[in-house]
């Protein structure tokens, strides 16, 4: 029927008689406003609407702020606390970052209880120089105990360099597990990295772990749905994927149903903000970076303030009580676990 | 390889040691079974309510520490009389071992192993970054 369009001067660039009728949309061309009204005229059961340039959504932006520190946007701090954030929260607790290194800078000065370096000829774990190797490190500790940007400004972190340079290995796991299940202080141990897929072989270190007291709180990562690395995708640890601004599930977060010994669960456990979350980084400045990596130490936070409470609460019941407090945001499981992390104060 | 061997090793490990020259080093995982890093019964942590999160780790740490027994102590043995090179102390009930394709394949073939694993990259997660 818009093949005699021509005495209007409109041209058809696309019409319903080839293949765009699978929307029900026609992309015409007029010559001037006057060929458009006639147009709209003539076939009236068309809406006619200006075409517009549509801007490429860019979800991954990680942005700079040259905010003072008292006002930064700290949306995540706000999501979370349903009453008023603590500034000494999680006294007495310490959270292992098993990471790239932090570098010790104002936002959690004082707070960095000890840096470490795996000593692999050797096979011990040492003392180093503060440090980052990275960056990642410095980001998520802030997220843990920043006097401005932390879940729990007064926990404290134990860092461990596992992850150099964002390379690391499992053997390099292995050693730190040792060190992590072997240091008392370590009542959370806060990690971002994995090996793609399910490895079931590495699950019983992990176990172990669980047995002597160690809340492990890891990220599920960030390939999207329907993926995941180990050791986040066990049943053990709290496996945490990240929400925006607006609750709903960052699209990169990974997650799905695992299939193990004939048993399946979904994962992840939960949902912390991840996306557009401000924290330190290593020269001093905050950056606001998106990552399942920056909704786990959020996380991490909360459960310093669970147990700063309750000193000699079990795992079982610490990660009940975490998973509890969790609201809704109304996503399936595989996306969103329990809901949005939450802490009363 | 005997197929209860062969169910000890994942698939690329399977493949490496098929596929490795007789001098050539290979660096393995090797994941203990239960029994070959803890002795029997349950860890005990009575005693009085920890006051901190440390002494409830230290607890825990310690009933797990009575739990463990010899037996990581004779798998390392065991796996150095071979000739391989192994790091860790099994309290985690892995190792990491270091030695030629022969010499593995021995290693895994022991009782108290329970399966290995090529050492492999673990990644950060990475932030999601924009490209320009």
């Amino acid at each position: 029927m818009m093949e005699n369009l021509a005495p209007f001067d409109v041209h058809v660039v696309a019409s319903p008689m080839d293949k765009t009728q699978m929307s029900g949309i026609a992309v015409v061309e007029c010559s001037d406003v006057s060929a458009m009204k006639e147009f709209s005229t003539r076939y009236s059961d068309y809406k006619v609407i200006e075409d517009k340039p549509i801007s490429l959504i860019r979800p991954d932006r990680v942005a700079r702020t040259d905010s003072p520190p008292d006002h930064l946007d700290t949306w995540h701090l706000d999501r979370i606390f349903l009453g008023q954030r603590s500034s000494s929260g999680g006294e007495g607790i310490t959270v292992g970052v098993l990471d790239t290194g932090v570098t010790e800078v104002a936002e959690i000065g004082g707070k960095v209880s000890g840096h470490n370096e795996l000593n692999f000829d050797n096979w011990t774990v040492t003392p180093t120089a503060p440090g980052d190797t990275d960056g990642h490190g410095t980001h998520v500790a802030g997220l843990i105990c920043g006097d401005n940007v932390g879940v729990a400004p007064g926990a404290r972190v134990q860092s461990v360099t596992m992850i150099p340079g964002g390379h690391g290995s499992v053997s390099n796991f292995v050693l730190a597990m040792e060190w992590v299940r072997d240091n008392p202080e370590i009542a959370i141990m806060n990690m971002s990295a994995g090996i793609p897929g399910y490895v079931d072989d590495m699950r019983g270190v992990v176990e172990i772990l669980e047995n002597v007291g160690v809340l492990m709180v890891i990220a599920t990562g960030n390939e999207g749905p329907n993926k995941s690395r180990s050791p986040g995708n066990y049943v053990e640890p709290l496996s945490i994927v990240a929400s925006t601004r607006e609750d709903r599930i960052a699209g990169f977060s990974s997650g799905g149903t695992m299939f193990v010994d004939n048993m399946s669960y979904p994962i992840p456990d939960l949902v912390a903000p991840g996306q557009e979350i401000t924290s330190c980084v290593m020269d001093g400045g905050y950056e606001a970076w998106n990552g399942t990596s920056m909704a786990t130490p959020i996380v991490s936070g909360v459960a310093a303030l669970h147990i700063e409470k309750e000193p000699d609460i079990l795992l079982t019941v610490l990660k009940e009580k975490i998973i509890l407090s969790c609201v809704d945001l109304g996503f399936p499981v595989t996306r969103q676990g329990a809901g949005l992390v939450q802490f009363e104060g | 390889m005997t197929s209860s061997q062969t169910v000890k090793l994942d698939q690329s490990l399977d493949e490496a040691l098929a596929n490795a020259s007789s001098d050539e080093e290979l660096r393995l995982i090797f994941f203990l079974k239960r029994d070959a890093r803890r002795g029997p019964g349950n860890p005990d942590m009575a005693g009085p309510k920890p006051m901190t999160r440390a002494e409830f780790r230290t607890r825990a740490i310690n009933a797990d520490n009575s739990l463990l027994g010899s037996s990581a102590a004779h798998a390392i043995d065991a796996l150095k009389k071979i000739g391989l090179t192994v790091r860790g102390t099994g309290s985690v009930g892995a190792l990491v071992v270091d030695g030629t394709a022969s010499q593995l394949r021995r290693g895994i073939a022991l009782d108290c192993i329970k399966s290995a694993m090529l050492d492999q990259p673990m990644y950060l997660d990475r932030p999601v970054r924009p490209s320009n």
